[in-house]
């Protein structure tokens, strides 16, 4: 009887945990910035060929600043005594997350961008000419 | 009784298989009928489950959290291993080529930063999840904006196709738990000493043993293509590999790293002419902004 009970459970799990993989599963990205890209992966847009899709991408992903990120790297100061010393000169010496910061935190505005792509003849202003696409 | 217990030893085997991506509410409940079956305390479901979890887990495709807690760790290893060259007005054209080409790349939904490398080797490297790299030697060595677009694109195109990432998912110490340490939400030493051996690897295969031919072609055309798409001329990216044909006998030191860890400058200019063919890609009507390099070049000479 209880071979019987196994079995038939064994089988209903089997069952609904394929149907659940299948529906999807309860995990959803957290709003924290960091996994907002992952979150719009879904609806990824095609290459901007115009010049309104080119501006929506620009502002959706340049125009607001990046959050700052934990720096979870080597630790610097998970040796003691005077090697460790030696060794979290070195561990800092490779690994230059302030330049990391740096490069997450520099804007570029939109302003800036329209008159560069303007001046060059590139990107929606290359569109507008009419240059073959 | 030792077949009640296989039988549990095998219930349980299931239970972690199917329940990988079962709702916690529903783990639960499920615990509660194998309870009721075999009596409270007589087996240890959590931990079966946890085990299939992390199972399936490691053989997922790495999510862009984990490629962006990866992708920062190698940027922070390239700028502290080379330095960087904060030049506002260079950093800032940098940026202005770079991130225009983002929305005609296939993965436009990720942010793409660019930084200049104080050496005068003349390469470019990229992080996976965006983190893009020039050095001082290539800005020299450019000649035109193009160019330059057409360098910053094959870049953008290595982490658009995710060929770092793919490298690091074949790896032995990713799939022996590197990857559980760096979706961990707390790390301890061990974690931080099996990441830093991921990085190694990272690092290892950016600067010294380099791309697949496949993946560097494969970067050539895509770069190419979209350096086009935003109304470049496509031969930039071929002008420079022309250009290190041309330099190959010298056996410049400051080139000698970038052609160790390419195809040969003969093969990638013969698959980028065919690619090129076959697409119709045409200079006619393309944008070199070789007088707009050129007079930047001089209004902010590169030391």
């Amino acid at each position: 009887m209880k071979k019987r009970m196994v079995t038939g459970l064994a089988l209903g799990v089997l069952v609904s945990g394929a149907w659940l993989a299948l529906a999807g599963n309860e995990h959803t990205p957290r709003k924290d910035g960091l996994l907002l890209a992952a979150a719009d992966k879904a609806k990824a847009p095609e290459p901007a060929a115009q010049e309104d899709d080119f501006w929506t991408t620009f502002q959706r992903l340049f125009s607001s600043p990046e959050p700052q990120y934990e720096d979870r790297g080597p630790q610097r100061t998970e040796v003691s005594g005077v090697r460790g010393v030696d060794q979290e000169a070195k561990m800092s010496e490779k690994y230059n997350w302030k330049a990391v910061r740096q490069m997450e935190q520099f804007t570029v505005t939109k302003q800036q961008m329209f008159k560069f792509l303007k001046e060059g003849k590139v990107g929606p202003f290359f569109a507008k000419k009419g240059g073959g696409q | 009784m030792k077949k009640r217990r296989q039988l549990g030893a095998g219930l349980f085997l299931l239970l972690a298989l199917a329940l990988f991506s079962t709702p916690s509410r529903l783990v639960s409940q499920i615990k509660d009928e194998v309870d009721k079956v075999f009596g409270t305390g007589r087996h240890d479901v959590d931990n079966a489950v946890e085990t299939g979890r992390n199972l399936i887990k490691m053989t997922k495709p790495m999510d862009f959290e984990e490629e962006h807690r990866l992708g920062r760790q190698v940027a922070a290893r390239i700028a502290g291993n080379f330095g960087i060259w904060n030049d506002p007005n260079w950093t800032l054209y940098l940026n202005l080529v770079g991130r225009g080409l983002v929305p005609y790349s296939e993965r436009a939904d990720i942010k793409y930063r660019f930084a200049i490398l104080k050496v005068d080797d003349i390469n470019a490297y990229s992080a996976p999840a965006g983190y893009i790299f020039i050095t001082r030697g290539m800005l020299k060595e450019l000649g035109s904006e193009a160019e330059l677009a057409g360098v910053l694109a094959h870049e953008i195109a290595h982490v658009a196709k995710k060929h770092v990432v793919k490298e690091v998912q074949k790896s032995n110490l990713y799939k022996t738990g590197a990857s559980q340490a760096i979706r961990a939400a707390t790390v301890d030493v061990e974690s931080q000493q099996l990441i830093e051996k991921v990085n190694d690897q990272i690092f290892d295969l950016l600067i010294n043993k380099g791309f697949s031919k496949q993946d560097e072609y494969d970067s050539d055309q895509t770069g190419t293509l979209n350096a086009w798409k935003m109304g470049y001329n496509p031969l930039g990216l071929r002008n420079f590999i022309a250009t290190l044909q041309s330099q190959e006998k010298d056996q410049s030191p400051r080139m000698k790293r970038l052609l160790s860890t390419h195809p040969a400058p003969e093969n990638r200019l013969k698959e980028l002419d065919k690619f090129m063919a076959q697409n119709g890609l045409k200079p006619e009507n393309r944008q070199d902004n070789k007088e707009r390099f050129q007079a930047f070049k001089a209004k902010h000479p590169i030391p």
